[in-house]
Parts: structure tokens; sequence; C-alpha cells
């Protein structure tokens, strides 16, 4: 929700920053333009300058925090992203949709970087239209000095002891997935009388709730405004290293979301051209390793891994070991059961 | 008898500037008084400060006998017209007239009684209904009026109340407000810098100039006699004369002008010793400009040089130079036709300006104007 | 031929109302009529016929009625209403201040304070609210440090930081209005209200107000109707958990994607709106006031 506020002036900020030194340099030339569309603290500002000094193209750089947000924006036409980040089920649906291209692997030089475990997946077999971006993983990030004892379940996220002081992701797969793991089913559920009765969970869990976030919710937690929060490793793992050990992440042991975010050209963009340069940048090692090192979030290119830092590469909140990975699951595409889900998640919102 | 009002010694300041300074008055019962100066001199701030809209620097005011220096307005028996009226646009002329009734001891019962009758007074019988902007300039004025008459005050303090009406209105309503006052036998403070208005109004006049009260009196004293050549020019005098007393004999004072004429002035002024250096004043109307010096012997006379006449139908105004350059100034009213009997004077010839000694009007200090 | 002439004349304004009002107003209206596709978007209607005579176009009208929607209305009401009144009731003496207490040459500046924060945009400013109210934030740690309080209050995330939000930022549309007719008032009115023997009470309910009341009307419909569709404030402050119809509509077209039910939603809040122009237009033609907004 906030990434429509948030998107205009942040993108207005970034445009301010990067343009005013450029300009001067290359009067004459009409400047290339790049329109990117990603997740909040997705891409490390220098990395972005670097690209711009480099090509000469010009970057616009909006914002979102739930992937049915860039379903939307992209469903209503109006929308002008060359570039933009979705995560696997919501690729799956861009790409049914007809909103992203297909790519053109003879222009993707250094595709052959991915680490092979995060391609020809099933939201994009062959990965005709999306090269992996980072990849993570969805838990609770909690306060160790406000928590009885250390947390191993999303029961902490029901539990009335924290009441009041308890962030959920603002984010209708994520919430709903709490509930289906607690319970022991598949993330990707789509028996519409057991989602009906996972919507009834979250709304009497709202009482407990102190606010729904996806944007925020790791320095909400470093701020002492919840003590249990629920969001994605990256940003919990970059607020509990700096906490000295106030701070902690788990996934839970009945399992989580493992996700992948991933690249694509969306059909109404117009910059094809930049786009691509910019892809063949995301894909060299050394920015890659960049990339990773800026917002914390594990990478898919494997030749950059030497090049990340030591502590992000054994931090197993990022780089978590085989057999957390073992107990999550990807998001999936559920096709008609969205609409049940939308209509749901709206009821669990809006209930007072 | 008490006075209506009394005011001792009052001053106002505003920051540093003394609007009103220093002034002391006493109004009568029943008497019609008007306060008369030009504009900025401080009337209107003393008017407020008797209705309790100022409060004074210093001094005291009372009214009917009592101390109301302090006494907020809505508790003093005096109540205001303002200038432009102040009626309040959201009410009828009923409201409006009934608007300071609740106020007042008394139930409601009495106010619709009361309210006709005001409007009675103030001729406006069917106008309730209506609201101020659907009246017409002097019923809106009426309405004032009746709005202050009905709570039966003591005085009744008018800020130029003919000033927003048109010239022909003015007349009536002069007349009007006269009767009226007549009629209730309450005492009316009123402000004017009209002169006309002014002399043809009131019982009693002061005179007004910097925040302090130049001279009181009836119109009549104050036109005749002015005390200082502020009043006398105010008042429409413009023909000033410097002279030495030459010698004081029985109440007749001997003034020598400046071209060696002697003058002989009956009842002068007490404080007059001879060889003092005095200003006197004659009045326009007073002065004649003649071609041929004139036969009476006690005639005061001038040698001067016809500088313009200003013919205005009614009289003819002359404008005169003496043998010092001094500017004079003379009406005289057209008794017969000019057209009849057409002046033998002509701009740039010789003549002489007289006038009846006794018209010699010798102005006290603060003659600086 | 003078009433073409009139109509020539008036052209332009028919243009820009109708591009800006009428045909926005006309595709949100037929776009609330049908209903959204799996992904999003709009389903086709494969039977035109049957689509209208068993009552489908009206669904999302129907469903906006239902109990859950019906209280976001109900609440939105309420806290537009409580806003409203929020802001009048402290705008007014504000207003009353700068128009007839204040010294005229602080006049400027003070009138110049209440519309500076338009200089920064409302969504900073709603951080900086963000900032205040928080469990560390400053008012919590200025109460505890005065030991106003030893455990720090709650404020983020409540309906009281949506109000404060709200009253906050919807205060100035309430005292501009209210100063310009306070500043119009015509002193001399209170000055022979108190000479008739009103006390200052008084002659503020009998003549202050009454002569306001174009700008206290002026005020109320500037600060309900955007209070009304407010969505950015329940979202920041009110960490998203108390939905108001504004973000309803924002949801329906920016997450659940469903436009449809938005637009439905959007027009009856349209339609809410019109209404209470329309009340305020007739009310200022009967005072005989100039209908200014
Ligand atoms: N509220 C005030 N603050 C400061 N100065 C004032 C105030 N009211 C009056 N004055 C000053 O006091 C002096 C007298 O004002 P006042 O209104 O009494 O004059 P006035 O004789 O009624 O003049 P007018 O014929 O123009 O109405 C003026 O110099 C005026 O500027
Ligand atoms: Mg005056």
């Amino acid at each position: 929700m906030k990434p429509w506020i948030l998107s205009a002036p942040l993108g207005l900020l970034l445009l301010a920053g990067c343009g005013a030194g450029e300009k001067a340099a290359e009067a004459p030339k009409e400047p290339r333009q790049l329109n990117i569309y990603i997740w909040t603290n997705y891409l490390p500002q220098d990395v972005l300058a670097d690209f711009e000094k480099r090509t000469g193209i010009k970057t616009r750089v909006d914002t979102y925090d739930s992937n049915e947000t860039i379903l939307a924006k992209l469903q209503s036409g109006v929308a002008d992203y060359d570039i933009a980040v979705p995560s696997d089920y919501m690729l799956k649906a861009l790409i049914s949709e007809n909103l992203v291209r297909e790519l053109d692997r003879s222009r993707l030089q250094g595709f052959e970087n991915l680490d092979p475990r995060f391609l020809n997946q099933k939201f994009d077999p062959e990965n005709r239209h999306s090269i992996p971006y980072v990849w993570g993983t969805a838990g609770i990030g909690y306060d160790t000095t406000k928590v009885a004892a250390p947390i191993d379940s999303w029961g902490a996220l029901f539990d009335p002891r924290y009441k009041g002081r308890i962030l959920m992701l603002d984010d209708a797969r994520e919430a709903f997935g709490t509930v289906l793991k607690l319970q022991g089913k598949s993330l990707n559920e789509t028996d519409p009388a057991v989602l009906r009765q996972v919507a009834e969970v979250l709304k009497k869990q709202k009482a407990l709730v102190r606010t729904y976030n996806s944007s925020d919710f790791a320095n909400l937690l470093t701020a002492g405004d919840v003590d249990v929060a629920h969001g994605w490793n990256g940003e919990m793992a970059e607020a509990v290293a700096s906490s000295k050990g106030k701070l902690a992440y788990v996934v839970p042991k009945e399992g989580g979301t493992l996700w992948i975010d991933s690249v694509v050209l969306p059909t109404s963009g117009r910059n094809t051209d930049a786009a691509y340069e910019f892809l063949r940048f995301v894909l060299e090692p050394e920015i890659a390793a960049r990339i990773v090192n800026g917002i914390h979030y594990a990478g898919a290119n494997r030749a950059a891994l030497p090049k990340i830092d030591e502590a992000i590469r054994n931090d197993p909140a990022i780089y978590p070991p085989q057999e957390v990975l073992d107990r999550c699951e990807l998001l999936e595409d559920l096709g008609p059961t969205t609409e049940l889900i939308d209509e749901l998640w709206t009821e669990i919102k809006a209930a007072s | 008898m008490p006075l209506s009002v009394e005011i001792r010694r009052v001053t106002k300041r505003f920051s540093d500037v003394a609007a009103v300074n220093e002034v002391s008055l006493d109004i009568r019962r029943g008497e019609l008084f008007a306060l008369l100066g030009p504009s900025g001199c401080g009337k209107t701030t003393l008017l407020r400060m008797v209705g309790g809209l100022e409060t004074p620097s210093a001094g005291t005011i009372h009214i009917e006998g009592i101390d109301v220096t302090e006494v907020p307005p809505h508790l003093r028996p005096a109540h205001m017209v303002f200038q432009q009226y102040a009626l309040f646009p959201h009410l009828t002329v009923a409201d409006n007239v009934a608007f300071g009734l609740r106020y007042k001891n008394g139930g409601r019962a009495g106010w619709s009684t009361k309210v006709k009758e005001a409007l009675d007074l103030v001729r406006l019988a069917g106008m309730e209904k209506r609201l101020p902007h659907q009246l017409s300039g002097g019923q809106r004025q009426r309405v004032a009026l009746a709005r202050a008459l009905v709570l039966e005050p003591k005085v009744l303090l008018l800020d130029e109340p003919l000033a927003a009406l048109d010239p022909q209105l003015r007349e009536e309503v002069q007349v009007e407000l006269k009767h009226l006052q007549r009629t209730l036998g309450i005492s009316f403070l009123f402000v004017t810098h009209d002169r006309e208005e002014a002399l043809g109004m009131s019982d009693r006049v002061a005179v007004m100039r910097h925040g302090r009260v130049e001279q009181v009196g009836t119109p009549a004293e104050i036109f005749e006699r002015p005390a200082t050549r502020f009043t006398a020019e105010f008042l429409g005098a413009t023909s000033f004369f410097t002279a030495e007393v030459a010698s004081l004999v029985d109440g007749v004072a001997t003034l020598r002008l400046p071209a060696g004429l002697d003058l002989q002035v009956p009842r002068p002024d007490a404080s007059l010793r001879p060889g003092d250096r005095i200003d006197f004043v004659v009045r326009p109307e007073k002065l004649r400009v003649r071609v041929e010096r004139p036969a009476e012997a006690e005639m005061a006379v001038v040698p001067v040089t016809v500088e313009e006449s200003i013919y205005q139908g009614m009289g003819t105004t002359w404008i005169v130079r003496g043998p010092a350059g001094e500017r004079f100034v003379a009406w005289e009213q057209n008794a017969a036709s000019v057209l009849d009997e057409p002046s033998a004077l002509r701009p740039g010839g010789a003549a002489f300006l007289c006038w009846h000694p006794r018209h010699t009007v010798v102005l006290g200090g603060g003659g600086d104007a | 031929m003078r009433r073409r002439g009139t109509w020539l004349l008036l052209l332009p304004t028919w243009l820009v109302l109708g591009m800006f009002f009428l045909v926005p107003l006309v595709l949100t209206l037929v776009l609330s009529l049908r209903q959204r596709g799996v992904y999003g978007g709009v389903a086709p209607i494969p039977d035109l016929g049957a689509y209208v005579t068993s009552g489908s176009f009206l669904g999302n009208y129907a469903r906006s009625f239902a109990g859950i929607y019906a209280g976001i209305g109900w609440r939105s009401l309420w806290m537009a209403v409580l806003t409203t009144a929020l802001t009048l009731a402290i705008g007014y003496p504000v207003a009353y201040a700068l128009a007839l207490r204040a010294p005229r040459r602080w006049k400027d500046l003070l009138l110049g304070l209440v519309v500076v924060p338009f200089w920064t945009s409302f969504l900073i400013r709603t951080y900086a609210w963000m900032f205040l109210l928080r469990t560390e934030g400053l008012v919590n740690r200025l109460l505890l440090g005065t030991g106003a309080v030893d455990r720090p209050l709650e404020i983020l995330y409540t309906e009281l930081a949506v109000m404060i939000g709200l009253v906050y930022g919807e205060l100035p549309f309430m005292i501009l209005p209210l100063y310009a007719s306070l500043e119009k008032l015509d002193r001399t009115l209170l000055e022979a209200a108190a000479d008739l023997g009103a006390g200052r009470v008084s002659s503020f309910w009998r003549v202050t107000v009454p002569l306001t009341a174009p700008g206290i009307a002026a005020g109320i419909v500037l600060v309900f109707i955007p209070s009304l569709g407010q969505f950015v404030v329940s979202d920041l402050l009110g960490g998203a958990r108390s939905m108001l119809l504004g973000n309803l509509i924002q949801n329906q077209f920016a997450v659940a994607r469903n436009q449809p039910f938005g637009a439905a939603l959007a027009f009856e809040l349209m339609a809410a709106v019109l209404l209470l122009l329309l009340a305020y237009a007739f009310y200022m033609k009967r005072k005989g006031e100039e209908v200014l907004l």
C-alpha cells in the first residue's frame, strides 16, 4: 500500500540526486531513459549511480512493497516501466497475463554466471522471461530482550502475550502462509473452505497486531515500535547484524516461504535497449556482489559469491543452511483462487 | 441640578500620542451638545470614552453624578449611535432594536411593546421584518436611533450622525433629531466636523483642536466671539489684523494699526494693557469693500487693493490686499441684483475695507494656527 | 442571438468541465457496473442481456452495502465528522485570535505560520508525526523524561494517531476561511453589541458566529470532504490496520485489483460529496453569499 504514496517523492528525490551532476557533463546528447520499478531497499544508490555513469542512461526508480501492486500497476496500462522485479508466483501471473516480454538470450552476456539452483523454476521454465535477482525467506524477527524464550514458531504472531507488539507483513500471500504453515498445510492451498477459515484466524489476530507493514518492518523492530515482526530475511539480517545481539531472525520450525525475485521486462516499457544494458550490468559478478553487500539479500549469481563480504556470506539469516531451505516452500500462482485471496485479504484489512 | 456628563481632566494616549489631552467638559441635563473640530482632533475618542468603548489614560468621567470611568459600556446609562450605524446585518429591524433588551431587567413580555414604541418614535412602524440592507440610509439611521433609545439612556452619544446621509436629507434629519431630543428631554452628545451642523443643532458647542478643548459656548458665542484664531478660522473668519493698544479710556480701547490708523473698540478684553500687541479678527460678512471712503466717522477703514471678486449668487466674496500685502476676505450680500447695480470695483483697483468697530474681535492666545 | 453568444463564451468552461469532470465520472460509473477478471482488470460480459436482467451490474453496489464495507463507510463518516468538529473547535479560536486579537505587525507572520506547512509535502509531514508518536519517539521521550508517564504511550498506529494526523492536516483548511470571514467582520458591530449590553460570550454567539457562518460553512466543506476520502493518514499513522473509505478504494485499485468494486465505492463517495456541495451552495445562495470554492 505504501509504495504508491512513497514512490512519487522517492523517485523525485532519486531523480534530483542523480540528474544534477550529469546534466552539465553531457548536455548535447539526448539522454536515454530507463524506468525501474523495484521493491523498496532493493538497489543500492551507488550501484545505480555507477550504471548511469557508465551507460549515460538516466534512471527513474519507483518502488512498491507487494507483488499485487506490480500486477495492478502493469495491468492499469498507464505505467511504462522498463524493468520490474516480481516474485515467483506473481511472475507466473504476469506471464500468463502477457505483461512481460520474452528475453533474447543472445543479448544476455553473463547469464552463465547464475546459480543453476534458481533457474528453470516452475514459475518460468527455461527462464524465457526472467533472470533471478535475489532470493530469501520469510520468517520472524524479534527483540530477544522482550520475549520469554527464543521464538521458533509462527505461533508467536498469534500469541496474546505480544498483543500490540506484533507486526505483520502487509502482504496477502505471506499472511495466509503463516496460518497455513501453522496448520501444517501448503502455502499454495486452494481449498476455499480452508482459505476462509484461515481468513477468520487472521481477522481475530488483528486485535494483537500493531501494524501491517512491508516496507519498514525491520526499522520498526529496531526502533522498538514492535517486538515480534513478520518479515523478509534481508532487511531483518541487516537489523540483526547491527543490533549487537538484541534482535534475532528465525525461519519457524513449521517452515516458511522461500522466494525468488526475478528481473523482467514489462511489455509496456519503451526502452528495451537500455533495459538489456541494465540486465547485463546486474549479471556482472562484480555488480551482483555489490548489490548483495548493499541490500543484504542473497544473490542468485554464483560467480559473485567470492566477492561478497565474508560476514554476509556466512550469515545464516541471509544464506540459510540447507536444512532450513528444506523446510521452506515456494509460493505459486493460484490461478482462479487469486480472486478469492484478494477478496478475503480486503475483508481482513477492512475488519475492525 | 446634577450634570448629565462631567468630564474631568481626561487624557487618552495611544502609544505616545495624546488623542485627547486634559479635557474637562460639563454637559447639562437635556442639553444638545456638539463636539466640533477638524479630522483627527480627538472627538470620536472622547465620545467613545464617555460610552465606555475606550478607557481614559487619566482623568474621570461621571454620568448622572456616578463615576463611570471604570464601568463597562453596557452598564452605563449612555448608548451610542455609531457613525455607520453598525446595524446587525443578519437581524431584522425589530431584532436589531430588541437586541439590548434582554440585558435589561424585566421580562421578555414587555419587549414587543417597547420595540413598537421605539419604532413609532422614529417613524419606522411597519418595517419590523426588513433586513438592514433593505433600508435607505435615513431609515437605517433611525433604526440605530431606535436601538439605542429603546434602552432609555440618560445620554445618547452620536458619532457624526449626519455624515453618511445625502445633503438633502441632512437638513431634514437635523430638525428631526433636535425634535426628538426635545421630546425625550435627555442629553445628546454628538460629534461633527461640520460647523453648520454644530451651529444649527446644538445648545452648546465645544471646539476641539489637537486633543484639547479650544472654546466652549453657545453657537452664537463661538461664532461671533471666537476666543482664538483657530476657532475663528474654523468658523470661517479669515481676515486677521495685528495692532497695538494705544490707550484705554472708559472701556473703549484705541487700537493702532501698522498703517497708522486708529480704531476705537468698545468692550475690550479686560486683560488688555496699553502698549500690548494684539491680534483681532473681523468676520467676512461684517466687512465692506467700497470705492469711496465711507462718510461715517466711527467706521474703521483700511485702504486696500482689490485682488479678486467671486460671484456666488446670494452674495459676492471679495479678496483684497492691505497696505502691507495682508490678505482680507469680505462677503457682501447681493441685496440688489448685480445686473441692475453692477459694482464699480475692479480687480487691481484701489478701494477701502471698512467695518463697524464693534465687530472687532480681539483674540486671545493660541492663535498660532 | 444573445443566448448563442453566451453559450459560445461558456464553451471552454464546458470543455474543461467535461474533460476533467464528466468524462472521468462516466468512465467510473461504467467501470463500476462490471466485474473483475481473475487477475484483475474486467471480466468480459458474455451475454449483456442476461447480465442486465440478472441484476449483476449492480453487484458491486450491493456488495458495498454489506456489513463489513458499510461499517467502513460509517466509520469514515464518523471520523470525518469528528475531524471537522475538532478542527472547527481548534480552528475557530485560532482564527479569532489571528483576525481580531493579534497585533497588526504580527498578523502576517502568524498567518504565514499557518500556511508554512504547505511548503512541505503532506506525506513528509505525516512521516514527521510518525517519528513524534512512535514508542521511542520524541513525545514519549519527553513524557518519560519529565516523569509524566512511567511506560511509553502507544499512540502510533492507533485511531488516536489517525485523528491527530487528520486534524493536523486539515486544520489550515479550517483556519483560512474562518480567518477570512472574521477579518471581514465589522468590529464596530462588536462594539455596538457591547454598548447594547452584551457581554463577550453573548456577543460571540449572537453576532460573531452568525456573521461568520459563511466562513464556518466553507471550512466545514473544505475539511469534511477531504477527510472523507483520506487514506494516507490512516495508512501511515493507523498502521494500515483501520481502513477508511479512502483506503478501501485505494486498496481495490492498487493491491486487490478489483477495479469495478473500487469504482463503485468511489462513485458512492463522489455522490455523497456532490450532495454535500449542493447543500452548501444552496445554503450560501439563501444567505445571499457568493459561493466560493
Ligand atoms: N485605536 C487607536 N489607536 C491609535 N491611535 C488612534 C486610535 N484611535 C484614534 N487614534 C488617533 O487619535 C487621534 C484622534 O482620533 P479620533 O478618531 O478621536 O479623531 P476624530 O476627531 O474623531 O477625527 P475624524 O473627524 O476624522 O473622525 C487621531 O490622531 C487618531 O489617529
Ligand atoms: Mg471620528
